[in-house]
């Protein structure tokens, strides 16, 4: 069990390996575990709750939103990331072209 | 042609000129690190050229910078292969693997070892496929680490690996880091690589970091994470790419953008008004405006007007320019294309207004983030109707620079609407240049009328060009119809000649008060075997490329074209006649080679050789000498397509 299997995890949008901790309210690297104290894993349902409720799911490792049940658990069963938050980035407003 | 991957060789006998490639995803930091860099190279006395390739996509696509740094000449070429790859992802080493020289410095993410090329997401098949081929040629299992075991093996690339991971916690541990800004500090680690490998000074990155962040707390944590890098590289590897002390005797000198010196060349010409609409790769231009927009207060005004699509902007423009204020409007493909109608309306109304048309790559919405030249014959020819225009195009900064200035004189001087060609490769482009000479700058605001003269007429037709009114001062009319002198609309079939001789006769006025040594610029032997012939950001490549070619004992030369309208017709044909028209080369970033379609236009001169790239990269040093010495040896028409 590491940071990125935690409830309170935010994961980075481009790097997949860092995160915000949402309880120490600082930057983690996913794959360490730090024996914080809050460590909480999401209820088996949290897949089906989230997608039944908002209707997508984003895969954090796979760039994409998936919007049904079953795509996301072959997703979960890899071992991708599944969320709906991610760490406010500052950087990218700067650095993204304003148009197209 | 270049196949992929380059394998071409490059020893790194003398420490004369650095090339990098740094890579990360979209918005990843990897904009900033090109400034840090590049500021830090000038502040150390170095010329650089920086070029962004980047995809048409906000955030997380494959994006990277291509640099060139010298200190014997100011660079302004690319060129492959490249002594560093820095990559802030597994992604930007997969797709540069070609890029390094044998023997080249690799910066990657150790923590990244078991990535595989097959499950990175923002990947284009393309490129999977090919990853695939060659990894199955090279017996890899696909995984970031097989591929630097690969390069350190097969082509003695020095693998730096760094666990970005771990240098964040350092990084932790001394400083109190911003969340929001983590990304920031990954690009931080490239910074701190490429400083060591190359021996930038500490004191160069400060300085350039102070710049860059205005933010205390920021500056300081990028600054720890610059150190903590420094140190640990430096210490393992020392500085093996330290260029020689410069030689170039730049005390001062500007590091900006295309889009920046175009901003602040229209500043130094006394813009008034620009209107824009959000484009891809013009809007820059009117953001960097925008910071100096000034609404009240003494001294001049700047409105920097964003409407709500270009059909509003050029007229906007044409509004502005009638009132009497130096006007511009700025765009790419897709917005002149709206525009059109607008201009033919300035056409008819003798409205001097500057268009700045970045080029990229085309037809539709094409390739918004890549480049092109391929605009050229739009923009002489787009129109319903004839009217005279001034097309300009400029090949480097510095000529972005006084171009803009000229667009804004031969405007009003002429009465017409300028188009001053620019492409996305100019205006993405981080470059250094010499702190343009403002006292050589002429303001020529043509024939103005500011007191009120009775029976005036906005269109006289005494001579082609007549003193012109602001609105407001006296009684005038303007109308898209065919009017007589006083801008009455008139049907009348004498009058129509009267007025389209008055109009069209301003191409006689502008072909005799544009000389021709201001149409073109050339460079290399008097007397080539063979000429070629570009325009527009083939310059820098094409006069590298044909030094390179001189030194090796090649005759050649480089003719420069910087005005299509008017056409260096004269210098074109004598050339022809001297060298034979069969010794000229167009070389130009589109399928047709347009310039050449438009010599022939003009002077009847048919250019058969053709060395093109359309591919949206830039054309680089290596592939173009290799491409002259192909039509040296009879090919007529070479295509160009080395580029991530
Ligand atoms: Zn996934």
């Amino acid at each position: 069990m590491s940071c990125r299997d935690c409830t309170y995890y935010v994961p980075h949008a481009l790097y997949r390996y860092i995160g915000f901790c949402e309880k120490e309210r600082r930057v983690v690297i996913g794959e360490e575990y730090r024996k914080c104290g809050y460590f909480e894993i999401n209820p088996d349902s949290y897949i089906k709750d989230t997608i039944e409720g908002r209707g997508w799911i984003y895969c954090a490792d796979c760039y994409m939103p998936i919007y049904d049940y079953e795509t996301a658990l072959k997703h979960k069963a890899m071992g991708h990331l599944l969320t709906t938050k991610f760490m406010f980035d500052q950087v990218a407003a700067e650095e993204s072209p304003g148009v197209d | 042609m270049t196949r992929w991957p380059l394998r071409s060789r490059r020893e790194w006998t003398e420490l004369r000129e650095l090339r990098y490639i740094i890579g990360g995803p979209q918005g990843g930091g990897l904009e900033t690190t090109s400034e840090i860099l590049s500021w830090a190279f000038a502040r150390s006395g170095y010329g650089v050229i920086s070029d962004r390739e980047y995809f048409s996509n906000i955030k997380g696509r494959h994006s990277y910078i291509h640099a060139t740094v010298s200190g014997a000449e100011v660079p302004y070429h690319l060129s492959y292969p490249v002594d560093v790859i820095a990559a802030m992802d597994a992604e930007s080493v997969f797709s540069h693997i070609g890029d390094i020289r044998d023997g080249g410095y690799l910066i990657y993410n150790s923590d990244e070892g078991q990535s595989r090329f097959n499950a990175i997401p923002s990947m284009e098949r393309e490129l999977r496929d090919r990853l695939a081929a060659f990894m199955k040629a090279e017996s890899l299992d696909g995984t970031l680490a097989s591929v630097v075991k690969y390069l350190s093996d097969a082509r003695r690339v020095n693998a730096i690996g760094l666990s970005y991971r771990d240098l964040l916690d350092q990084l932790q541990k001394k400083e109190s880091v911003e969340a929001a800004q983590a990304s920031r500090y990954i690009s931080t680690i490239l910074s701190g690589a490429m400083a060591a490998l190359s021996g930038v000074s500490r004191e160069s990155i400060e300085f350039s970091m102070r710049r860059r962040f205005r933010q205390d707390e920021i500056y300081r944590a990028n600054m720890t994470m610059f150190d903590i890098v420094s140190s640990l590289v430096e210490s393992k590897h020392g500085s093996p790419l330290k260029l020689e002390g410069s030689t170039l005797s730049l005390r001062k000198m500007l590091v900006a953008s295309g889009n920046d010196t175009v901003a602040m060349a229209k500043a130094v010409a006394g813009l008034r008004f620009q209107s824009y609409y959000p484009i891809t790769p013009a809007a820059d231009e009117s953001f960097t405006l925008e910071e100096y927009e000034r609404l009240a207060g003494d001294g001049p005004t700047m409105l920097v007007y964003q409407l709500e699509d270009e059909l509003a902007v050029i007229n906007a423009a044409i509004g502005a320019a009638l009132a009497g204020v130096r006007s511009a409007a700025a765009t790419s493909g897709p917005g002149f294309d709206l525009m059109v109608e607008g201009l033919g309306w300035a056409g008819m109304n003798e409205v001097p207004v500057v268009v700045t048309y970045y080029q990229r790559g085309g037809p539709s919405t094409g390739q918004p983030t890549r480049g092109a030249q391929s605009d050229l014959l739009s923009s002489v020819f787009a129109s319903h109707g004839e009217y005279p225009r001034v097309v300009l195009a400029s090949g480097d900064h510095v000529e972005a620079f006084y171009d803009t200035i000229d667009a804004f004189n031969y405007a009003e001087q002429f009465q017409v609407p300028v188009i001053h060609l620019v492409d996305k490769f100019l205006a993405n482009t981080i470059a250094t240049f010499p702190i343009p000479d403002l006292s050589s700058v002429k303001i020529n605001r043509g024939a103005v009328i500011k007191e009120k003269v009775p029976g005036y007429k906005r269109f006289d037709f005494t001579y082609p060009v007549s003193p012109r009114a602001p609105l407001g001062t006296n009684v005038m009319w303007y109308t898209g119809d065919e009017h007589d002198e006083y801008g009455h609309i008139s049907e009348d079939s004498e009058n129509r000649v009267k007025i389209m001789e008055k109009r069209m006769g301003k191409l006689e006025v502008m072909e005799k008060e544009i000389p021709e040594e201001r149409r073109y610029s050339y460079f290399g032997d008097e007397r080539p075997d063979l000429i070629l012939v570009g325009w527009g950001f083939v310059k820098g490549v094409a006069t590298k490329a044909v030094s390179e070619l001189r030194a090796s004992g090649k005759k050649v030369g480089y003719l420069h074209i910087r005005t299509f309208v008017p056409f260096p017709s004269r210098t074109i044909g004598s050339v022809a006649k001297d060298v034979g028209a069969d010794r000229l080369v167009a070389v130009e970033h589109n399928y047709e080679a347009q310039a050449a379609v438009l010599t022939a236009a003009n002077t009847g001169i048919t250019i058969g050789k053709k060395i093109v790239k359309f591919t949206g990269r830039p054309m680089y040093a290596n592939e173009l000498e290799e491409a002259v010495m192909r039509v040296m040896k009879g090919e007529n028409r070479v295509v160009l397509e080395y580029g991530a």
